[in-house]
């Protein structure tokens, strides 16, 4: 009986290893936190875009949220579904962060 | 030896075999949809190695007799019935979440745990429902055949999966 347990808790290990090697814990439970911080992000950076603010205060904003998303893109492993009409230069950035990916 | 007796020892080892086979394949590629899907499998296996366990300690019991004992052995079909079919369901789902599209080799390992269960079904309708033992020979036959046979083919493709990503990692 001990060695039937010792071998139960020797698959549980092995099983556990195999989960955390294969990314699954770190991908299920950060995937949803992730997608919260793209949308929320990229909501903020659209609005900007789209309003009528001043130019140079604009510009500045807009180029430190530029900023946050590409750092945020860096911290992700796979980029999840974004907006279609987003600027060009964010949309390179997707595309080029997809083709990193794969 | 004969075959059935080959085919319950194969069925009673395939958990050692499979996270043998699961070790080496992790020291030598990253991860793949395969590798997930022998993952789940492998933490199926290991569900039903432990009901069982305690589903003969219940048998040995005197809680055997009576109510308990029927519902005990209900279960036994329902339970294995039911982790199979949700071992197909994370098998897909894992890979979704970590963004890898299920290969064949997945497809097939989730097609082999939906014919379990559905042994498993036919089983308990015909035992419990019908009141006969008619497909009894059948059940007992293709459990046995069908665990030896996804053993055989999870080891087999995780032995061409590694090797291929040793021939890649040496390119």
């Amino acid at each position: 009986m001990d060695i039937l347990l010792a071998c139960l808790l020797g698959s549980l290990v092995i099983m556990g290893f195999a989960f955390v090697k294969l990314g699954i814990f770190r991908t299920v439970y950060t995937s949803s936190i992730n997608e919260q911080m793209s949308t929320k992000l990229l909501e903020e950076y659209m609005k900007l875009y789209k309003s009528s603010d001043p130019m140079d205060i604009k510009l500045k904003r807009q180029k430190e949220l530029h900023k946050k998303i590409v750092e945020h893109l860096d911290s992700l492993e796979y980029v999840t579904e974004l907006p279609t009409e987003l600027p060009d230069n964010v949309t390179v950035l997707r595309k080029k962060k997809f083709k990193d990916a794969c | 030896m004969n075959l059935y007796e080959i085919l319950y020892f194969i069925q009673g080892n395939s958990l050692i075999a499979l996270l043998m086979a699961l070790s080496l394949s992790l020291y030598f590629q990253n991860r793949s949809s395969f590798i997930i899907g022998v993952t789940v499998v492998a933490c199926c296996n290991f569900l039903h190695i432990v009901f069982n366990l305690l589903m003969l300690k219940l048998f040995e019991s005197p809680y055997y007799e009576g109510v308990i004992g029927e519902v005990a052995v209900r279960g036994w079909y329902v339970f294995y019935a039911v982790t199979d079919l949700f071992a197909v369901f994370m098998i897909y789902f894992l890979n979704m979440k970590v963004k890898l599209k299920p290969t064949m080799h997945c497809h097939i390992v989730a097609l082999i745990l939906v014919a379990l269960a559905l042994f498993q079904v036919v089983q308990y309708i015909g035992r419990f429902i019908l009141e006969s033992n008619v497909f009894g020979n059948i059940y007992s036959i293709s459990i046995p055949f069908l665990n030896s046979f996804m053993l055989i083919f999870i080891i087999s493709g995780l032995f061409l999966e590694t090797k291929n990503a040793i021939r890649k990692r040496e390119l």
